[in-house]
């Protein structure tokens, strides 16, 4: 069964469309990144999944049942950390946590069992003081803590880690790593490495339309190769890149310096057969030809550059 | 159960921050100098002139215990209206701005819930304070002027109450309407301004809110009619409803 299933989710601010006809369909279980560029759509994407906005249309359905805004028996199914979680300053954490196990009427013993066993999750249990004097990344902590007070079957992260420094995003990632088979988690993110290293299915939103949706070992299948590095003197460099400047499987060429050339395709065989001929025709000797496989972040800038 | 848990926050809040101390000391200060200012105000004055050595006569008449609800509901009028809007203008605004909506809304808390926890918990924290204060303020008034007739004294206080829950209401519907803490009490401001100009106006003056204060001292001097309290209580019963209401409406359709 699919945790979240979206049917041509649309938003439209005015005449701009955040959001365009966005259908994804996302098994249980999974630990999903959701990345694209700044404006994407992503943080659009994830409000309309918790209710805080309102499509324009589409419809979402949690476990098979639709849900829409405004409906608040559905709600319970997830848990929300936005991108800058807001607190009441003057609460402490357990208080807080407290409060949230209260909105969802949880049993008062079961609560603060669960308040215990958050608290220790999410490395807090020895915090007692005001909200208010928390850093960025215990508050993030905390955010994750309440967004699983209920222990939801579903987890929404809005960048849970942009704002943090490298210790706090290796928390952070830490926490979600453990929630593995137990929770299906969300998360919106453009920190490709964060994604690389937790996540076992890949979004990719581009302007507000879905990209690509696979396990991220397809997804590097599909674009296993993300350039072709030569090596030859420095003194041909000029002569071999005007050389292959009109030859139509190009892509972009980087020089790398010391006469070694990073190569972009439009079309892999076209350049496997084409730079063998070139070098034979202008007399260059090659010194090295490699293939360079393609990293997350590649398949990232060649899907939302169209490349 | 979860409007109880919201309004069990609010309370929290209060007494947490700044506002347990706003309110009740404004009013307090309110409730004890009007019996004081109007039992020795005569006083002073005379000492005033004297003390300036100036000839003159005024006939300056003895203070009497209306003159303490005179002063009571003018202060009310204008630094309690004005303490009620700098304390209740962050209501919504703030939940907003900082992102605590977010959460809340989150968690199948409903958004009539959210309000309604908003605008009960502070009446019930205005209303506290008022009748603390009226109570202070009946026995200054009672020690100062022991004719005081209560019962329309108590019913005078009634109607300033039901004044100040519409000052109450209309500053969270400003609240939910509005995007900053000072957009929020400036549209406040102003509608309260507009009351006030309506209250000055002969002929409709008699049924707008602003004339519940000129109604709560006319308990003392005239005999009223059912009319004469009818319209001007109506219209402010319509204000707290309609600003409630609204409130409720434009808050279920905000995006967050």
């Amino acid at each position: 069964m699919d945790a979240i299933e979206t049917i041509g989710l649309t938003k439209r601010f005015g005449k701009f469309t955040a959001v365009d006809s966005l259908d994804i369909k996302i098994p249980e279980g999974f630990i999903y990144g959701f990345i694209g560029p700044n404006g994407a759509g992503k943080t659009t994407t994830l409000k309309m999944l918790c209710g805080l906005i309102k499509p324009n249309h589409g419809e979402i359905k949690f476990f098979d049942r639709e849900f829409k805004f405004g409906d608040l028996d559905q709600q319970t199914t997830f848990g929300y950390l936005p991108d800058v979680p807001g607190f009441y300053n003057w609460m402490r954490p357990k208080e807080f946590l407290r409060f949230s196990g209260q909105l969802y009427n949880i049993e008062k013993k079961t609560l603060e069992k669960r308040i215990v066993e958050l608290l220790e999750l999410v490395g807090l249990s020895g915090a007692n003081k005001k909200i208010g004097t928390f850093s960025r990344g215990m508050k993030q902590r905390l955010g994750i803590a309440q967004a699983l007070v209920h222990n939801p079957k579903i987890l929404f992260l809005d960048e849970p880690v942009s704002a943090l420094d490298p210790i706090g995003r290796v928390e952070v990632m830490d926490i979600i790593e453990k929630l593995r088979g137990k929770t299906t988690v969300f998360f919106s993110t453009h920190i490709i490495s964060d994604i690389e290293r937790v996540c076992d299915q890949v979004l990719i939103l581009n302007n507000g339309k879905l990209e690509m949706h696979d396990y991220l070992e397809n997804i590097k299948l599909k674009y296993p190769i993300h350039a072709i590095q030569i090596e030859i003197a420095a003194a041909d460099v000029e002569a071999f890149t005007e050389a292959v400047s009109k030859e139509e499987w190009l892509g972009n060429v980087t020089n790398q310096g010391e006469g070694k050339l990073l190569l972009g395709f439009k079309d892999l065989k076209a350049a496997q057969v084409s730079i063998p001929k070139v070098l034979a025709e202008r007399g260059i000797a090659l010194k090295k030809l490699d293939l360079a496989e393609s990293t997350l972040e590649d398949v990232f800038l060649k899907v939302v550059n169209k490349q | 159960m979860r409007t109880l848990v919201l309004i069990k926050k609010e309370f929290l809040e209060i007494f947490r921050t700044s506002k347990i101390y706003v309110l009740p000391i404004v009013f307090l200060f309110i409730a004890i100098s009007s019996p004081v200012f109007a039992k020795y105000s005569p006083d002073l004055l005379n000492m005033m002139i004297k003390y300036t050595g100036q000839q003159i006569n005024i006939e300056i008449p003895p203070p009497y215990f209306i003159d303490s609800f005179v002063q009571l509901f003018k202060n009310i009028g204008q630094m309690g209206l004005l303490v009620v809007l700098f304390v209740f203008a962050g209501t919504m605004v703030d939940e907003k701005n900082k992102g605590t909506a977010t959460l809340i809304l989150t968690k199948g808390v409903s958004r009539s819930s959210f309000v309604m926890s908003k605008f009960l918990g502070s009446t019930i924290f205005m209303t506290l304070v008022y009748v603390v204060t009226s109570g202070i303020f009946a026995i200054y008034t009672q020690v100062l002027f022991p004719i005081t007739p209560w019962d329309r004294g108590f019913a005078a206080l009634g109607i300033v109450w039901l004044y100040c829950e519409m000052v109450l209401a209309v500053v969270v519907l400003c609240s939910v309407l509005n995007k900053s803490y000072v957009a929020s009490a400036v549209f406040g401001l102003l509608t309260f301004l507009g009351f006030s100009i309506l209250g000055t106006i002969p002929i409709i003056d008699k049924y707008t809110p602003g004339h519940m204060i000129t109604l709560a001292l006319n308990l003392f001097s005239e005999p009223l009619t059912f009319v004469d309290y009818a319209w001007p209580i109506g219209t402010t019963l319509c204000v707290i409803i309609l600003s409630v209401a609204y409130a409720l409406f434009s808050f279920k359709r905000q995006e967050f």
